[in-house]
């Protein structure tokens, strides 16, 4: 290669590194990474063991050290069609009767979270002299898990110092709403928002934005690390508001304070190869999520000041320990067939839901290992490859209050790429297809034993939220003996679909 | 068709689960008779989830700075009166709990996880057995502390960790708020 062209060329992949010291602080936790895995070469859903394309800045950036110099660019889709089948409830005396806005304990205590008539629920409430109409919420009407994304695809791979250390970069971009996040509860407190079940581990967390960094450094022929990190965003947003008349919101005024702060959330990698064929690999990736604290300060004109603070937690990903192996079945001139097998821990005991709070310890979620094993064959300049997958659900039954819904996952996803030279320039192409199963399940919920008492004895259960000592008024409010509940997953749900998934790319290499 | 069925068999056996739920979903909580006030609106609130809620800060009232509803909703409190000094007992903790050392495997101890600031979480660590009597000497890594099991390292000495008075030794009350968000300390009654 003459001096001036690996000059430019060293110039520009000095460039290159600059803006990935820049862009490293755009770098974002994400769940879609995992769903996808590499989908810029043949790293596919064992990206962290076999090296692919840029992914690997986030699966094992130790993998950066052996691909080449090259800016990658894509387009994929994922479409996630799950379905979420609410069983239909038993009987009227599980409803919340109609007039318990004003209900009480028998000593008089307020009921806490009062919930609304399962009537007006379902059917909305017409308008009156004094009140607005009220929108049908009906069970289930607004659920979700029947999205499809487009996304763009950015990565490129840039090596330095005589290629022992490489720097890389990889983004996934949704199109249109650039990302969501939607919080819900997992309980009876939904039925004032959606009233609807929710995918806990999909839905809006196939909308993040997914940045990835990372830098992997040759220590020996045989051996190379890597580290990456990701950043966990923390945004705080404080809203004093001034309430003139709690009749008319519509006239309430209000500040707005907000602020970010950044944490990173490193992940490292390994990858060794102690003969020709053999070669190991090890990740850990530290816990990812996306905080959002929101407080309401209330001042009344009567001087009285009150307020609540909320955390959210979104796209949280836990702990995660990858270990792989590859071994090369056959090495024949221009061919080689590889087989691979890559587990992942996941410490999703840890798992904190939209609002962030923890599952309760009688449904406390599992840690998991997630298996895949995969063939590649590379013969010539032609690259393809098989994974399947099986990934169990972290989230137990729920037969309990909770509504978490998860299902073990089983997938595959294919793959090919072709390199070639144009314009004296080498370039490589490649499409991949991936295809998920969401195994069906159904849970039904516990019975809540009685309580004439009116005290919760059995918090895990179904939450009795008209317990049977209300009253109105001093007289005890008819419908409210044994459990009633407007749980949306009361009596039971059920759960499945399939996520496919597909794309294209093209790397061009100077 | 066989051989696919063979591998989506193995890859079944590969696949694990650990851990998962730790209790009871129809254990029954006792109230006391003479709580029966505090507890009920404890309960009317959500129920035991008041105190995952409080102690995840979800529906905490900032600014009025009282969260003792929730706390009554454990409901096992003598008096309700005591909530403001002694704690409440009965708390459920993620993952452990560090204040009666339950929930990790025989090799582990609980402790209160550090990374965990919103919502009380327990972590499981390996006692690494130095003597950390002393302040200054406690120690807490990744993987290991040197503090014993119901304690935690505060300011470089091994703290008892508490809910309630019944939690601290002989003469000591539940009362230190000065440990991790969401635990107490024991320290000489006053």
């Amino acid at each position: 290669m003459p001096t001036t062209d690996r000059r430019a060329k060293r110039g520009l992949a000095c460039a290159i590194a600059a803006v990935a010291s820049l862009a490293s602080f755009d770098a974002l936790a994400s769940p879609l990474f995992d769903l996808t895995g590499g989908t810029d070469g043949v790293g596919g859903l064992q990206a962290g063991t076999v090296p692919g394309g840029a992914s690997a800045a986030y699966f094992n950036p130790a993998l950066l050290v052996e691909l080449p110099f090259g800016l990658s660019f894509g387009v994929i889709s994922v479409s996630s069609q799950i379905g979420i089948t609410l069983d239909g409830r038993p009987s009227t005396s599980y409803a919340v009767p109609e007039g318990v806005a004003n209900a009480t304990h028998a000593n008089g205590t307020p009921l806490g979270n009062v919930p609304i008539p399962t009537s007006e629920l379902q059917n909305g409430k017409a308008a009156d002299a004094l009140n607005p109409a009220l929108a049908a919420r009906p069970r289930q009407g607004a659920g979700t898990g029947h999205e499809t994304t487009v996304y763009e695809t950015i990565g490129f791979v840039a090596k330095l110092l005589d290629d022992k250390l490489a720097l890389g970069f990889y983004g996934i971009i949704p199109d249109g709403n650039f990302t969501s996040l939607n919080a819900f509860y997992d309980d009876e407190r939904e039925q004032y928002f959606s009233n609807s079940l929710h995918p806990e581990l999909y839905s809006d967390r196939l909308t993040a934005l997914s940045l990835a960094f990372g830098a992997g450094y040759k220590l020996t022929d045989a051996l190379s690390v890597g580290f990456g990190a990701t950043l966990n965003l923390k945004a705080g947003v404080t809203a004093p508001t001034f309430v003139a008349n709690a009749g008319a919101l519509q006239n309430l005024l209000i500040d707005t304070n907000a602020s970010v702060n950044m944490s990173i959330a490193p992940n490292v990698g390994f990858s060794y190869k102690p003969s020709d064929r053999w070669r190991f690999s090890g990740t850990v990736h530290a816990p990812e999520k996306v905080e959002l604290g929101v407080t309401f300060t209330f001042l009344l004109p009567t001087g009285l000041q009150q307020g609540s603070t909320f955390p959210l937690v979104y796209d949280y990903m836990p702990w995660q320990i990858g270990a792989g192996a590859a071994y090369d079945l056959v090495r024949d001139g221009p061919e080689t067939l590889t087989v691979s097998g890559t587990a992942v821990y996941g410490k999703w005991s840890d798992y904190l839901d939209r609002h962030g709070e923890s599952p309760i310890a009688a449904y406390g979620w599992y840690d998991t290992v997630t298996p895949t094993v995969g063939l590649r064959n590379q013969y010539g300049s032609t690259g393809a490859f098989l994974d399947v997958q099986y990934k169990p659900s972290p989230v137990p039954l729920q037969t309990g209050r909770s509504d978490y819904v998860d299902n073990d996952r089983v997938g595959a996803d294919v793959g090919i790429d072709y390199a070639f030279r144009a314009a004296h320039t080498s370039m490589r192409v490649g499409a991949q297809f991936q295809g998920y199963w969401l195994v069906p399940r159904h849970q039904t919920k516990l019975p809540t034993p009685d309580s004439p008492d009116g005290l919760n004895h059995t918090p895990a259960l179904v939450v009795d939220e008209l317990p049977d000592d209300s009253q109105v008024a001093g007289e005890p409010l008819a419908g409210s003996a044994g459990l009633q509940t407007n749980n949306p997953g009361f009596p039971g749900f059920g759960s499945s679909g399939v996520i496919l998934g597909g794309g294209i790319y093209f790397t061009v290499t100077p | 068709v066989t051989a696919r069925f063979t591998l989506l068999g193995c890859l079944a056996l590969a696949a694990c689960r650990f851990g998962g739920p730790s209790g009871d979903p129809e254990a029954y909580v006792a109230f006391p008779v003479d709580g029966g006030e505090d507890a009920s609106a404890g309960a009317s609130s959500g129920g035991a989830q008041a105190t995952d809620d409080d102690s995840g800060g979800s529906n905490s009232e900032a600014s009025a700075g009282d969260d003792t509803n929730g706390d009554d909703a454990a409901g096992d409190d003598a008096v309700a009166g005591d909530d403001a000094a002694g704690g409440t007992c009965g708390r459920t903790i993620p993952v452990c709990d560090p204040v009666h050392n339950t929930g990790c495997n025989p090799f582990q101890q609980c402790d209160v996880d550090p990374s965990q600031m919103t919502t009380p979480t327990g972590l499981c660590l390996f006692y690494s057995g130095s003597d950390a009597s002393a302040p200054g000497a406690c120690m807490t890594t990744l993987i290991t502390e040197t503090c014993p099991a119901k304690s935690t390292c505060v300011s470089g000495a091994c703290r008892a960790l508490c809910f309630c008075d019944s939690d601290c030794p002989a003469s000591q009350c539940c009362s230190d708020t000065s440990g991790p968000p969401g635990f107490r300390l024991c320290r000489a009654c006053p």
